[in-house]
C-alpha cells in the first residue's frame, strides 16, 4: 500500500470513517450462496454464466458460479445472483 | 425480473444485445447512467437485460459506440397498455360501454320490500306496496325518478295506523320501514279486581280515594298489611287505586367508646417472596419465614409465571409483605364522643331510608351509658306512599258481588 494510501486510511481510522469511504475501496456483501452486492466497482470485465469479474480500486474480482446473471447493474452498485462457488479477490493492489 | 409498480408504470423493455464486446455495452450503459437489470449471459456473444423505456433511446449511440447492437424482445408496462388500447378502439369503448351500463344498471330498483321491527300480517304489507307503487317507488325503475319524502307522507297519510314511515336505499335494493300503533288488547285493558293494603307501620297525612272505598282515615295509626282502601263500591267489585300518604318512622343506633385502643402503621415493613408450584411446594426465595413485628398486619400478592401471551409456567410467585403497627389508647371527651354515637345513630337509620326521602323530622335520644360508652338512638320522620295494590281471588269478587246484590235488594224491599 502506497504511503499516501496508509494516511488516508490512519485518517480514516482516527476520525471514525469507513474505510470504504475514505479509501474508495469495494465493499461486497455476499448473502448465503447466491447473491452478491458489490459497491465502488468500477466496471464489468468479463460476464458469463460461469465467471462475472468486475474492475475495482484494488484490481480485477472474479467471481465463479453457476447460473450467474447481473440482477442490477448501476454506476456504483451490482448485484450478482445464482450459485455462487468462489470468489477470487486482487492479490496486489493496482497502481 | 423484479417488476416493481413504479416500472411498470414507466413501461419497461426485455432487450438482447449481441456482439463480440457485450461488456463494454454494459460498462458504456454505467458511464451514461443507464439502468440494466436482470442482465442474463444467454451466450458468449449474448446477453438479456431489462430497461426502462426512458432509457432506450440512448442506448443506440451506446451499441454503434460498443459494436454491438440490440433488439427489443418484449415490452412490458402501463405505456404499452395503453397504446394497445389506444390501437383497438372497440375495446376501449366496449370497456367504458360496460361502466357506463353497469353504473345505469345500478340505479334501477331490482327490489322493493316492507320491514318492520314488529310483526306485520301480509295485508299491511301489500297496502303498503300499493301506496309506494302509487307514488312511484315499485321494481324496474329508476331510483332517481323516485320521491322517497313524499312517498313517506303518502304512506302515512292513507295507512292512519301506521306511527313511523321510513325508506331507505341499499344500491339497487329499497326498503320501506314501517312501524304500526300499538293497540292494547282487550285483556290488558281489563285490571283484576283488588285492594290496597298497608306496607308499613304509620300514621295516615293523606287519602286520596279513586276507586274503591277508604277503611281509615286521615291521623290514624296503620300497621304493616293493614286494608286501605277496600276493592268494592256500591256498583261491585272494583280495582281499589289511591294514594295514601304516612309518616313513618326509621331508628338507628350508634356507640361510641370515651377512650379506644387503635392501630396504627409505625413505617416499617418487610417483604417475603415465595415460590410455589403444584399448589404445595413452597420455597423462600427471598426474606424472613415468619413477620418479624410483634404487632403487623399482612398483604399477599400473587402471580404466574406468565411465558409468552396465555402460556404460564406451573409456578407461582406470592410476595407477602408484613407491615408493622403499634397500639396505642385515644381518648374522646364526653362530647365528641356523643357526637360520634350520634352521627353513627343518624347514619344507621339513613340506610333503611328509601332513595330520595325527604327527613320531616329527626329525633335524638340518649341511651344508658356506664360512663366509658356514649350511645344513641336517631329516630327518622319520613312521608311515604304505603299502600300497595294486592289482587282478590275470583271467590272474593264473587262474594262481594252476591254481598252488594243482596243489600240492594234489601233498600228496595
Amino acid at each position: 500500500m502506497s504511503g499516501k494510501k496508509n494516511i488516508k486510511k490512519s485518517m480514516a481510522q482516527a476520525l471514525d470513517v469507513p474505510i470504504d469511504v475514505a479509501l474508495d475501496q469495494v465493499k461486497i456483501v455476499i448473502t448465503g450462496n447466491s447473491i452478491l452486492n458489490a459497491e465502488n466497482h468500477k466496471g464489468i470485465q468479463e460476464y458469463s454464466e460461469s465467471k462475472i469479474s468486475f474492475q475495482t480500486s484494488l484490481g480485477l474480482v472474479e467471481i465463479r458460479g453457476k447460473g450467474l446473471i447481473l440482477a442490477a447493474l448501476t454506476g456504483e452498485e451490482l448485484q450478482i445472483e445464482g450459485e455462487l462457488e468462489s470468489i477470487i479477490m486482487p492479490t496486489e493492489e493496482k497502481e | 425480473m423484479r417488476q416493481l409498480f413504479w416500472d411498470r408504470l414507466k413501461g419497461v423493455l426485455e432487450i438482447e444485445i449481441s456482439g463480440v464486446a457485450v461488456e463494454r455495452f454494459l460498462n458504456l450503459t454505467l458511464q451514461e447512467g443507464i439502468v440494466l437489470k436482470d442482465i442474463i449471459w444467454l451466450s458468449s456473444t449474448k446477453v438479456r437485460a431489462y430497461v426502462l423505456l426512458e432509457d432506450i433511446w440512448y442506448l443506440r449511440p451506446i451499441a454503434r459506440a460498443s459494436r454491438c447492437h440490440f433488439r427489443i424482445v418484449r415490452r412490458i408496462g402501463l405505456p404499452f397498455y395503453l397504446a394497445r388500447a389506444r390501437r383497438r378502439k372497440i375495446i376501449l369503448a366496449g370497456a367504458i360501454g360496460f361502466i357506463i351500463a353497469f353504473y345505469i344498471i345500478s340505479n334501477f330498483a331490482f327490489y322493493v320490500g316492507v320491514k318492520s321491527p314488529y310483526e306485520i300480517g301480509p295485508k299491511d304489507i301489500a297496502q303498503v306496496l300499493k301506496i309506494a307503487k302509487e307514488q312511484g317507488i315499485e321494481e324496474g325503475r329508476l331510483i332517481w325518478t323516485m320521491d322517497f319524502r313524499q312517498t313517506e307522507k303518502a304512506i302515512m297519510k292513507q295507512k292512519s295506523d301506521l306511527v313511523f314511515c321510513g325508506i331507505e336505499r341499499n344500491g339497487t335494493k329499497i326498503t320501506i320501514n314501517i312501524v304500526k300503533r300499538t293497540v292494547p288488547a282487550e285483556d290488558d285493558k281489563k285490571l283484576p279486581y283488588g285492594h290496597i293494603f298497608a306496607d308499613e307501620d304509620g300514621v295516615i297525612e293523606e287519602i286520596l280515594i279513586i276507586k274503591g272505598t277508604a277503611k281509615v282515615t286521615r291521623g290514624d295509626t296503620v300497621a304493616a298489611g293493614q286494608l286501605l282502601i277496600a276493592g268494592y263500591d256500591e256498583s261491585g267489585p272494583v280495582t281499589a287505586s289511591g294514594v295514601i300518604r304516612a309518616s313513618v318512622w326509621y331508628q338507628g343506633y350508634g356507640e361510641c367508646p370515651m377512650s379506644e385502643t387503635v392501630r396504627k402503621n409505625t413505617g416499617q415493613n418487610t417483604s417475603k417472596i415465595t415460590l410455589v408450584w403444584d399448589g404445595k411446594e413452597q420455597l423462600i426465595i427471598w426474606g424472613k419465614p415468619d413477620s418479624p413485628y410483634m404487632l403487623f398486619s399482612q398483604a399477599e400478592q400473587r402471580e404466574q409465571l406468565v411465558v409468552w401471551r396465555n402460556i404460564t409456567l406451573p409456578v407461582e410467585v406470592i410476595k407477602t409483605k408484613y407491615v408493622e403497627e403499634e397500639e396505642f389508647v385515644k381518648t374522646r371527651s364526653a362530647d365528641a364522643a356523643w357526637q360520634k354515637a350520634v352521627q353513627q345513630a343518624i347514619a344507621a337509620a339513613k340506610r333503611d331510608l328509601p332513595p330520595y326521602a325527604k327527613i320531616k323530622q329527626t329525633i335524638i335520644r340518649p341511651l344508658a351509658d356506664d360512663g366509658q360508652i356514649k350511645r344513641a338512638q336517631a329516630t327518622l320522620c319520613i312521608t311515604k306512599d304505603i299502600g300497595s295494590f294486592v289482587s282478590m281471588s275470583e271467590k272474593q269478587a264473587n262474594e262481594i258481588k252476591a254481598l252488594i246484590s243482596q243489600e240492594k235488594k234489601q233498600i228496595a224491599d
